[in-house]
This record gives structure tokens, sequence and C-alpha cells, in this order.
């Protein structure tokens, strides 16, 4: 049993749920863009409004986008994506937040290679290939943004 | 002088008085050991929660006589102006001398529903999450065996 806040890198089990709930994530922001911009379409010709239908690998690439931009942002800013802030995972590169550059390269390198996660079973240190190539690592951290104790009062 | 006249005439409505409360003192102290073990048998004979009971009973049954006796409505329709009362009473008057913005600003809303809810929340995610650290040493516990690996959780 965990009877207080953990502390070294995250295993897989907590980083798979981790991007499954980002990947939740990123569908509903998807799908939100695509609702705006069918509601851009119908504010701007409502008679000849039809749902905007993209080929396969064009909204492939959109989500992908969509995911790169998250991925990007998130560990940029604040150094956890929402999945991660669920689980109490951070991303850190040399013990610091990842910069702009090496969070979009992560980012892309996440979405392009997301098999590389399951290196973390097999690795000592509990690195994906992305943490192997990019020299970052994922730790836990029930601490909130601020640096305060996650509390029984805190949301995330 | 006649003021100066000392009246000498026995008192009897005095005298009676005085030997009855002589009388009351002396009957009263006599009775004193008496009245202590008469209060001693009972206290000892009843009950404290008969007693109790007792008295709760016929609190009770008078009450309830006296509020079956009485026509409580009719006793007030009959002797009070309700209209006039309530005619007096500025409602309006006492609401708008209550902030309502004060009140709700007192009650500090936002911060109670934050806690509540917070604290539900939390204690699911912190529920999460250790499931997640649990199952993560159980999965590197696993592989370790596999690879035959020591340590449980890599520093």
């Amino acid at each position: 049993m965990v009877t207080g806040p953990p502390e070294g890198p995250a295993g897989i089990v907590t980083r798979l749920v981790a991007a499954l709930v980002d990947a939740a994530v990123i569908g509903l922001l998807t799908v939100g863009g695509y609702l705006a911009v069918a509601a851009a379409l119908f504010a701007a010709s409502p008679l000849s409004f039809r749902w905007p239908a993209a080929p396969p690998a064009l909204a492939g690439g959109i989500s992908a986008a969509v995911a790169i931009v998250y991925f990007t942002v998130c560990w940029a800013t604040i150094g956890r994506t929402y999945g991660a802030a669920l689980l109490g995972l951070r991303v850190l590169g040399r013990g610091r937040r990842l910069g702009w550059v090496r969070a979009a390269a992560r980012a892309l390198f996440c979405v392009v290679f997301p098999i590389g996660l399951l290196w973390v079973i097999v690795s000592p240190h509990r690195r994906s290939v992305q943490d192997v190539v990019l020299r970052t690592k994922v730790v836990y951290d029930w601490r909130t943004d601020g640096g305060a104790q996650v509390s029984t009062q805190d949301a995330l | 002088m006649k003021g100066d006249v000392v009246n000498d005439e026995p008192d009897p409505v005095g005298a009676v008085l005085g030997l009855g409360a002589v009388a009351l003192k002396a009957g009263w102290w006599a009775s004193t050991p008496l009245r202590r073990a008469g209060w001693a048998v009972l206290t000892a004979a009843v009950p404290e929660d008969v007693a109790r009971r007792a008295v709760r009973d016929v609190v009770t049954a008078a009450a309830a006589a006296v509020l079956d006796a009485v026509d409580l409505p009719k006793l007030l329709s009959e002797h009070v102006d309700l209209d006039a009362v309530l005619a007096e009473v500025d409602v309006a008057g006492m609401v708008s001398t209550l902030d309502f913005g004060d009140l709700v600003a007192a009650m500090d809303l936002p911060e109670v529903v934050r806690q509540s809810s917070g604290t539900v929340a939390g204690e699911a995610i912190r529920g999460v999450r250790g499931a997640g650290v649990n199952a993560d040493d159980a999965v590197a516990r696993v592989v370790g065996r596999v690879l035959r690996r020591r340590g449980d959780r890599p520093a």
C-alpha cells in the first residue's frame, strides 16, 4: 500500500492511464474544434450548410496536430498534461520543466511513435524511448503546481 | 402627654400569632427525624425513573387537560385583532434592512461548494493515484523477477 506521496520515476501503469486520459482529452478537443468550424460555416451561410467532411488522412492529421500542440503547451508551461495531473505525474528534463523546443520534439515523437512508451516496462529507470532519446523523465509528483502538498481538498 | 402613654393592654391577636409561630417551629423541629425517615423510605421504595415518569405523566396530563379546555384560536380571534397586528408589521421594511449581498458574502458559498466537492474529488484522485503507484510497483516486481533484477523501484 502507498502511505504517502511517492517519489521517483513513474511506472508503466500510471503513464499508460495518463496517456489514455490525454487521448480522451485530445478527442474532445478535436470534436470541439470540428463543432466550432461547423458552427462558423452555419453562421456564414445557413441555407447552404452541410456538415464539413474531411478525408480520413486529413482528419488524422488534424488530430495529430491537436495532440502535438496540446502536449507541447502542457509540458512547456506546467510540466504535465491533464492525464498526468490526474495521475500525479510530471515530465522533467534535467530536473526542470521542459523548454518549448524539447517539449515540441517530445510531443512529436510521442505522437509519431506512441509505442515507445512500452519501453518503460523493461527500462531499469522506467524511461520510454522518448525519454531515453530526449533525456527526459516522468516522475511521481502529487503536489499541485504551486508546490503545495496535495490534500484532500485539491481537485487535481 | 397622650403620646407617651404606653398601651399596656394585651394584644390577643399578636399573642395567638406568636404562640402559633412558636408551635410551628417546635413542631417542624420535632418532626425532623420523622420527615427524614419518611423521605428515605420514599426514595428507597420508589425508583427514580418511576418517580420521574409519574411526574412527567402528571404534567403531561395536566397540560393536555388545560389545552383541551382552552380553545386557543377562538380566544385569539375574540381578543386579538390579528389583522391590525399584521398591518403594523412592516415586512417590506424588515426585508429591505437585510443586505443579502453581505449575507451571501458571509456564507462564502463558493468556498463551501469547493470544499465539499473538492474533498470528495481529492479523495477519489488520491485513491486512483495510489492504485496506479501500486500497480506500477507490481508490474516492476514481476518484470524484475523475469529479468532477475534486484530492488523494487529505481531511485
